[in-house]
């Protein structure tokens, strides 16, 4: 039986963004929500892929679960000791246990420090090695991730080295407490094709011979299908899918993934795309969607998966896109600018002579609208001299079974 | 070939260093067909941008360009800057991979289309504005935007914009330097689309660099591969991705992690330092089929089959 390594629960970080005093008196506490409820857990020599786009949180949750960030809300177990709220001084003993590997090995590496000294370094921080006694251990380290010759590598500094080598030198840095988590956040994207092969197969080296657990972050899909064991897919700060990565891949079950892996261009001549690409980009963590955060962009979406104020903004947005809906739109309901959300609600003032027309108008545009977001509308009305777009509220959003994976959609 | 936009002759960039010339593009030659999208793919160092660069006239001062580059009536590797400045952006425009540092923040859209578009054509300002608004709504961007600034955009709308930018007077040629690389896969899929599109509905050619073999298998129509400042091979998509002649070529298509992936596979070795590159083939050091001629003498650039060229001793064997 392999014991658990990492066990995450409910795991929120949110950064507050700086206002000034008046901005804070009409808007309140304003914060990103990065990571915004994510629960995993990752075993002995086990592979897990944190999947996702920028922005989606996929950093945020591996810096935060090796306190590099402090957590919001949550508890971040490793090795069953609770170290969500650890003092630096009791948890840096543990620290040498869990480490990380950046994507940039020219950023991560001190370029006035030989690759040999930053190599040894952790062994002197750590562990008060003797300056001799690490020079053999990381020779030793050197030689085991394919920095060979070691001796003569040991003296050069970073900008001496080629990429490849210089990312089995913080490969070779992070490895050398024998730690027993690894946090890789995109260890292969800034490397050429040719020598990525080379990387990922010295990273399932050591997953093999140290029962390494490896929280493996990457925006590439490809990448992760190789790599991993189990897939997290993130977006806007939750996990919308997750189970064995030869589960999902062959048959994903969430839009989002589905998207995901539909947009990778394949090498190969003449095949068409698979399937419709969502519209838009990943919104704004600030203020998130409500319901499904995918909603808005979703090519399966149902009326019930969180349609909201904004979303009619929205439309009225992409309705100016066309000339003539434009013009006629703005002689009976204005500009998208003067509309206003707020939840559930959109509206903007009238004129109460003119609300009889405005609603019908109002009305007409939404029978035009796509069905799911049409039928989530509950209500057209006038209300103390504003024409308001009423929704219905969302159906609750909870992580589901679904053949042999979890699911947060309400198709399922 | 009549219908070419462009035609390369062995065409050579130096630039000079320290440590003395870097033969960053060393006799490339090739064409750009009317309405075609050519990729150009390699990796980091082997001279992809510097080609790109060399198109455009927008290299960095005291840089040798040496060979033929026949656009039209004109020869660009000898037109002085100011009749190159006419064409730029009139005839040839052109798309980074970062468009955040190619938009001035201090500008809204307005002004760079209204500035774009003075640079070349006297037309009232009404007009010019016009002309932005329709670019920009075939981009999906709404009128309503138009008085914003760049950081008002998304990383993806940005692209657009700057799309919409180079395209607005109607370029005949397009260079496109990793024109998606810094988004996301969902959004490169958006602007590879409108891309296509446009250059259908403008029959443009595009010269699209760029180190994703995925991207050039789904846009291009053709493709060459460079490697250490030379191309190894040129032919259509589907002959150098299907049946690939030069080591290189294979190498990197073997390499190129994608969903149906079934082993890792990576070329052994590193490229070579442009200032001293390796002799006759610059490939032998990390060929696995490499013999003493590979390093002895230069491999010839031979058709094996229509349209289908390589530079390889042994391509027929490859065949």
């Amino acid at each position: 039986m392999t014991e658990t390594v990492l066990e995450v629960q409910d795991l929120v970080k949110h950064f507050p963004v700086n206002l000034s005093i008046v901005q804070r008196a009409l808007l309140g506490n304003v914060a990103v929500h990065a990571v915004d409820g994510v629960s995993f857990s990752l075993q002995e020599g086990e592979i897990l892929g944190l999947v996702g786009e920028s922005g989606s949180g996929k950093t945020t949750v591996g810096r935060t679960v090796l306190r590099l960030l402090e957590p919001s809300q949550g508890t971040i177990r490793f090795r069953g000791t609770d170290i969500t709220h650890l003092k630096e001084k009791t948890l840096r003993p543990m620290r040498r246990k869990m480490q990380m590997i950046f994507q940039d090995p020219h950023a991560a590496l001190n370029p006035a420090m030989t690759i040999g000294q930053s190599i040894a370094d952790p062994l002197i921080i750590h562990e008060s090695a003797e300056p001799n006694e690490a020079r053999t251990t990381a020779l030793r380290m050197m030689t085991e991730v394919g920095l060979a010759p070691a001796e003569q590598l040991y003296g050069k500094y970073p900008a001496d080295l080629s990429g490849g080598q210089k990312q089995r030198a913080v490969i070779a840095r992070a490895m050398i407490l024998n730690p027993e988590l690894i946090v890789a956040d995109e260890p292969v994207a800034m490397l050429d094709m040719s020598i990525r092969a080379k990387i990922l197969e010295l990273l399932l080296d050591l997953r093999r011979r140290y029962q390494l657990a490896f929280l493996f972050i990457t925006h590439d899909l490809a990448t992760a299908k190789f790599l991993c064991d189990r897939i997290a897919i993130m977006y806007l700060g939750r996990i919308v899918e997750t189970g064995p990565s030869a589960t999902i891949f062959r048959d994903p079950k969430h839009p989002y993934t589905r998207a995901l892996i539909a947009a990778i261009p394949v090498p190969e001549p003449g095949r068409p795309r698979a399937g419709v690409l969502p519209r838009g980009e990943i919104p704004d963590a600030i203020n998130p969607p409500a319901g499904c955060r995918f909603h808005p962009r979703c090519p399966s979406v149902l009326p019930t998966c969180g349609w909201e104020g904004r979303d009619f903004i929205d439309y009225l947005e992409q309705r100016r896109l066309d000339a003539t809906k434009a013009q006629a739109d703005e002689t009976v309901i204005g500009v998208p600018e003067d509309w206003r959300a707020n939840g559930l609600r959109a509206w903007r003032r009238t004129r109460d002579e003119n609300a009889t027309a405005t609603v019908a108008y109002l009305r007409s545009i939404v029978a035009q609208a796509a069905a799911p977001m049409a039928s989530a509308v509950e209500a057209v009305d006038v209300e103390e001299s504003r024409a308001v777009v009423r929704f219905r509220s969302p159906e609750q959003l909870l992580p589901k079974e679904v053949e042999g994976r979890t699911v947060e959609c309400l198709l399922y | 070939m009549t219908d070419a936009v462009l035609e390369a002759e062995d065409l050579r960039v130096h630039y000079q260093t320290r440590r003395g010339p870097v033969h960053a593009v060393d006799g490339v030659s090739f064409s750009v067909r009317e309405g075609e999208t050519i990729g150009v793919v390699g990796e980091t160092g082997c001279g992809k941008s510097t080609l790109g660069k060399a198109i455009l006239g927008i290299l960095p001062p005291r840089t040798r360009v040496e060979g033929r580059l026949q656009f039209g009536e004109r020869n660009l590797t000898s037109l002085p800057e100011e009749p190159f400045r006419k064409i730029r952006g009139r005839d040839i425009a052109l798309i980074f991979q970062d468009p955040v540092t190619r938009l001035d923040p201090l500008l809204t859209i307005e002004a760079h289309f209204v500035e774009t578009i003075a640079a070349h054509e006297k037309v009232p300002r009404k007009e010019a504005v016009d002309r932005a608004v329709k670019a920009l709504a075939s981009m999906g961007i709404p009128e309503s935007r138009l008085r914003h600034y760049p950081h008002e955009f998304s990383g993806g709308m940005r692209q657009r914009i700057m799309i919409a930018m180079s395209l607005v007077m109607h370029p005949k040629l397009l260079i496109a330097d990793e024109p998606t690389t810094s988004l996301d896969v969902i959004v490169e899929a958006q602007i590879l689309e409108i891309l296509e599109d446009l250059r259908r509905a403008y029959k443009m050619s595009v010269v699209l660099i760029t180190h994703n073999l995925g991207i050039v298998a789904e846009v291009c129509d053709r493709v060459a591969v460079m490697y250490a400042g030379q191309f190894v091979e040129l032919g259509s998509v589907y002959d150098v991705f299907k049946r690939p002649i030069h080591p290189y070529t294979r190498g990197l298509l073997q390499s190129t992690i994608h969903m149906d992936s079934k082993e890792l596979y990576s070329i052994d070795g590193l490229p070579p330092d442009l200032v001293d590159p390796p002799a006759a083939c610059r490939f032998h050091p990390r060929c696995p089929y490499a013999k003493e001629i590979c390093s002895t003498r230069d491999p010839e650039w031979i058709e094996y089959r229509p349209g289908h060229f390589a530079s390889c001793h042994f391509g027929k064997d490859f065949l």
